[in-house]
């Protein structure tokens, strides 16, 4: 009962990094139509760049071949003060970064020029793939071949409440994601921005009739999009380091938690991204530590064979 | 011409009902298509004609009815089934294979009603059907435009070979969405001319949706008049032409 | 975010697609329509000179050659006349001939002279191109992408090799004693093992339309490599297993030296393109083509574009599977690492750069993530950031890839000569 407890837990929070990076996979896909196989190595890179940008012992320096500041480490040292202050000032420098890069770079550069509406989607398919190469070589030959440890935000306490071992990082992650998440719906549903673009991933034909500037609003679901995957980096490093080949996994994890749980929902993908965390633990727990991705990647293909619009998700005539 | 048409029905279309959301597009249709007949669908526009097509040929699932073809259901069947047992059809919006050749159109359209697929690998790329849709390109009098590719046609052209696409194969019934939609004038009697003698010569039967009231009236035997999505009287032409209610559909629309 | 979101596109669950309406185009992005369906000349004469050009480079590798550097000439004096001589005429049927012979001739009279490293990277170009013909089949015909042909690759070369050992293996639990069959016939078990392993995956996910194959082949490629890894019992785990190549022949052909093994890839090449070629040039290239071109239409006149597209991943997987048989031998060493992701983006850069739906685009495509790689090895791994970085430009400036920009290239310059 106690390891039960205890690999549901972690489970959970597994499940809900994988349920906020789902989240922003099904959002491009709302709103742009825009699938994106290189949505894990979006999960990578801004890992790579808050620790590039600010642990306190900064492992990650510029590249040397670029002029002038090669080779020089850029990392933003404070003294501990309890708190990881490096790697949240990291952090807080790697947001923009990362909107600008993930979200409206790849929006203007290889969204926009590759999806037409009503089109086919596997020219963007093809690029992404070619998208997610490049950043993972980039990595690898740019900036570091191992994996680096990353730290946690929230240390690596235990508490063992009636002999269920349960780490801080579990639980910050939870408590952050609940709060990600929430914010998120927040924003959806009880502001105004939020609801035009809410507006827009519904119909935007409509959206543009009553004057919601619609390209704006897809613009603003990159940015999120970018914010999520940013926080999601943060949080799934210590787990797994920082490594240059995270994406392969990540991403393919966090599409099987959007379309497990149904990519037409923001509610899907979140269900689907805690079902995939807590059925990986139990897969490592239970069947075998070797086949801890096994779980998902089966439930993915049974939930395909049955169930193509997600456990959550609704069967819908196409809007044509 | 006379207009002489056994009883035997092939098509029956019996509470065909779709919605869209709040929308009842298509409301508990049903009717029979007969043997060697020309069905004309008249109806104002958005009463949901296209809508009834989709759900006859399975584009859509229908949230209710059914369609039998010589007596088979076919309702669960895919579009390709059905099409491969004789339910042939083009869509309102001219559809067609643009990158390939005229000919190449006519054969595709024809080639998946002959031998079985795993024959047809070992088949030679014309299957023998260039006689057969060399005969239509003919009677369509598009013999020296076979070659061309069929995005390169004019869009009345086009629209001729998407119809012709539908007859190829000889098909039980044949439903045709606007066959003569923003066909210019000249084109027009053409259009009339090939679909009439299809029918009279070949003895094809058709379905077809059509808004251009001359045209449908000179060649139906029977019309079906819809309105929001309910079939409001079904008849033969002079029927229609002259019911009240249909005139107030049509004007009182307006 | 929304509860109500309609999906947007080509997401009907239903798959329903009804093609009435003026915003539902249907049209297939025109990426694969440089469809030649025919092995055009100037491309294979193209894709030799490439590979003649890689021969000759002297990077690293033992140098220059009199023989290359005369069929060097004479394929650049071939392109030049292809690119002046119309297809269609009778002439331009007999420069194809030509052309086609010439490049079959090199090939087979390749290995003169060469040594046994370079003849490693050509046997390696022969058995990945048609890994690569096979997935162009997938991707550029059928319109799908497959992210497993690597692991279809593995599962052909574990086949082919635990077919052809003899031994005892456990899996689960339950000890099989296997036998040991001769080589060549585990290749034709490794392909029909790929295809019906494709269309058990692929059945569920073409089921409606969108990127879900590529979905459901990514998930795959991983469950493949974690039994790959972790099934010891039957695969011996990331030890790997040693080939040998010392004690098999085929028709009394001692298959150790290098060279001798380079023909059973080249001719596997040549089997694969055959293949391609006979189902592209039948009524199922038309089909295969007309659903490319507009799906709804092609369904609606009888073509199951299901069964088609489903088809036509199969025969790409099988291809796979065959070339996983070669691979295993000419490797002599087979790890669960060798069939990962990583090598099928290999594929798929190979596939794309060639140009899809092109019968010369595969050749290109292989000889540069063989040839071409190896020749970039000194960059460290840098030449993959590059690749990377070429798909994107690619997919925005020539969808149709390398294949198909000189075929537009050629279109260009007949109609300067024409006019
Ligand atoms: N895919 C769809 N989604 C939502 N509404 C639709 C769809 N297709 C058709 N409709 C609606 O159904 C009604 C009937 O349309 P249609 O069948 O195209 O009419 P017609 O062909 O008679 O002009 C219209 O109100 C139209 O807006
Ligand atoms: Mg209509």
């Amino acid at each position: 009962m106690e390891q039960f407890l205890q690999v549901t837990i972690s489970g959970l929070a597994t499940g809900a990094i994988f349920a906020i990076s789902a989240v922003g996979f099904a959002l491009l896909w709302q709103t742009a139509g825009a699938v994106n196989f290189a949505h894990g190595e979006f999960i990578m890179v801004p890992a790579v760049l808050i620790l590039a940008l600010g642990t306190q012992e900064p492992t990650v320096g510029i590249p040397d071949f670029i002029p002038l500041i090669g080779g020089a480490n850029i990392g933003v040292a404070l003294p501990s003060a309890g708190l990881p202050w490096g790697l949240l000032i990291g952090f807080a420098l790697t947001i923009p970064i990362a909107i600008f890069l993930l979200g409206y770079l790849f929006k203007v550069s290889l969204v926009d020029r590759l999806l037409q509406p009503g089109g086919d989607d596997i020219p963007l398919v093809i690029a992404t793939i070619g998208l997610g190469l490049f950043l993972r070589e980039y990595v690898h030959e740019a900036w570091f071949a191992t994996p680096q440890p990353f730290p946690s935000v929230f240390g690596n306490g235990f508490w063992r409440p009636g002999g269920v071992a349960i780490s801080a990082d579990d639980i910050g992650i939870i408590v952050a994601c609940t709060i990600v998440i929430g914010a998120l719906q927040f924003f959806i549903k009880r502001t105004y921005l939020g609801r035009q673009m809410e507006a827009a991933a519904q119909n935007a034909e409509t959206a543009r009739v009553l004057g919601i500037p619609v390209n704006r609003m897809v613009l603003l679901t990159f940015a999120i999009n970018a914010v999520l995957v940013t926080i999601a980096g943060l949080l799934v490093s210590p787990a797994i380091n920082a490594r240059w080949d995270a994406g392969i996994n990540l991403g393919l994890l966090a599409f099987t938690a959007a379309i497990i749980g149904g990519f037409n929902q923001v509610r899907g993908a979140l269900y689907g991204g805690f079902l995939v965390g807590v059925i990986q633990n139990w897969s490592g727990a239970y069947l075998s530590t070797l086949y801890r991705d096994a779980g998902p990647l089966l439930l993915l293909i049974l939930v395909i064979l049955v169930r193509p619009q997600g456990l959550f998700g609704r069967a819908e005539e196409r809007r044509i | 011409m006379t207009k002489t048409v056994d009883n035997e029905p092939v098509v029956r279309v019996r509470n065909i009902s779709k919605r869209f959301g709040g929308n009842q597009a298509v409301d508990d249709v049903s009717f029979d298509v007969t043997k060697g007949e020309i069905l004309g669908v008249i109806g104002p526009n958005g009463c949901g004609k296209s809508t009834l097509f989709n759900c006859l040929l399975g584009q859509y699932r229908p949230d209710n009815g059914s369609i039998e073809l010589d007596g088979i259901d076919v309702s669960d069947w895919s579009p390709p089934r059905r099409a491969k047992h004789g339910l042939a059809r083009t869509f309102q919006l001219l559809q067609i294979f643009e990158t390939m050749s005229v000919r190449d159109n006519l054969k595709t359209a024809a080639q998946e009603h002959i031998g079985s697929a795993a024959r047809r690998l070992f088949m030679r790329p014309d299957m023998g059907l260039d006689g057969e849709v060399d005969d239509l390109i003919e009677r369509f009098r598009m013999a020296h435009l076979a070659d061309e590719l069929a995005g390169n046609l004019s869009y009345g052209q086009q629209k001729l070979l998407d119809t012709a696409m539908a007859l190829v194969s000889k098909p039980a019934v044949a439903f045709l969405d606007e066959p003569a939609g923003g066909v210019n004038l000249t084109m027009l009697a053409d259009v009339e001319q090939q679909i009439r003698d299809l029918n009279v010569h070949d003895g094809a039967t058709m379905v077809i949706v059509e808004h251009n009231m001359e045209f449908i009236f000179a060649l139906a035997h029977r019309i079906v008049v819809m309105a929001e999505g309910r079939v409001l009287m079904e008849g033969t032409p002079d029927e229609v032409r002259n019911d009240p209610r249909v005139v107030e559909v049509y004007l009182g629309g307006h | 975010m929304a509860e109500s979101v309609n999906v947007p596109q080509s997401k009907a669950a239903d798959g329903s697609d009804a093609l009435d309406q003026p915003d539902f185009e249907n049209r297939r992005d025109k990426i694969a329509i440089v469809d030649r369906g025919r092995l055009s000349p100037s491309l294979i004469a193209l894709v030799s000179m490439l590979g003649a050009a890689v021969a000759v480079m002297p990077v690293g590798r033992a140098g220059f050659d009199g023989v290359i550097g005369l069929w060097f000439l004479s394929v650049l004096l071939l392109v030049g006349v292809n690119v002046a001589v119309p297809l269609d005429t009778r002439n331009g049927q007999m420069v194809r001939w030509i052309s086609t012979a010439t490049f079959v001739a090199f090939m087979m009279l390749f290995p003169i002279g060469k040594s046994g490293a370079t003849m490693t990277d050509f046997g390696l170009f022969a058995i990945f191109g048609a890994v690569v013909v096979g997935m162009n089949l997938t991707q550029g015909f059928a319109g799908q992408v497959s992210l497993a042909p690597a692991a279809f690759l593995g599962i052909g070369s574990y086949t082919s090799v635990l077919l052809d050992m003899g031994e005892e293996v456990t899996v689960a639990g339950v000890t099989v004693d296997l036998p040991d069959l001769p080589f060549l016939a585990t290749i034709p078990i490794a392909i029909v093992v790929c295809m019906l392993l494709s269309v058990l995956i692929g059945f569920p996910a073409l089921r409606v339309r969108g990127p879900w194959l590529a979905f459901v082949t990514l998930a795959f490629s991983l469950l493949v490599f974690l039994v790959l890894n972790n099934e010891d019992g039957l695969t011996r785990g990331s030890r790997g297993i040693r080939v040998l190549r010392n004690d098999f022949e085929i028709f009394g052909i001692d298959m150790l030296p290098t060279h001798n093994f380079y023909y059973a890839g080249l001719f596997y090449l040549f089997f694969s393109l055959t293949v391609v070629w006979w189902i592209v040039r039948s009524p199922w290239g038309r089909a295969l083509k007309a659903i490319r071109d507009n799906s709804g239409r092609a369904s609606s006149l009888g073509v199951d574009v299901r069964n088609y597209t489903l088809l036509g991943f199969a025969v790409g997987s099988g291809l796979a599977g065959g070339a996983g048989a070669l691979y295993a031998r000419q490797v002599e060493y087979i790890e669960p690492r060798s069939y990962f992701v990583n090598q099928t983006i290999d594929f798929f850069l190979a596939t794309v750069a060639g140009g899809l739906g092109t019968l010369a685009g595969p050749l290109i495509g292989g000889s540069l993530i063989t040839l071409v790689a190896d020749y970039l090895r000194f960059t460290g791994d840098w030449y993959r950031v590059w690749f990377g970085l070429f798909v994107m430009v690619m997919m925005v400036v020539a969808p149709e890839g390398l294949a198909g920009s000189f075929n537009r290239f050629r279109a260009w310059v007949q109609k300067r000569v024409d006019s």
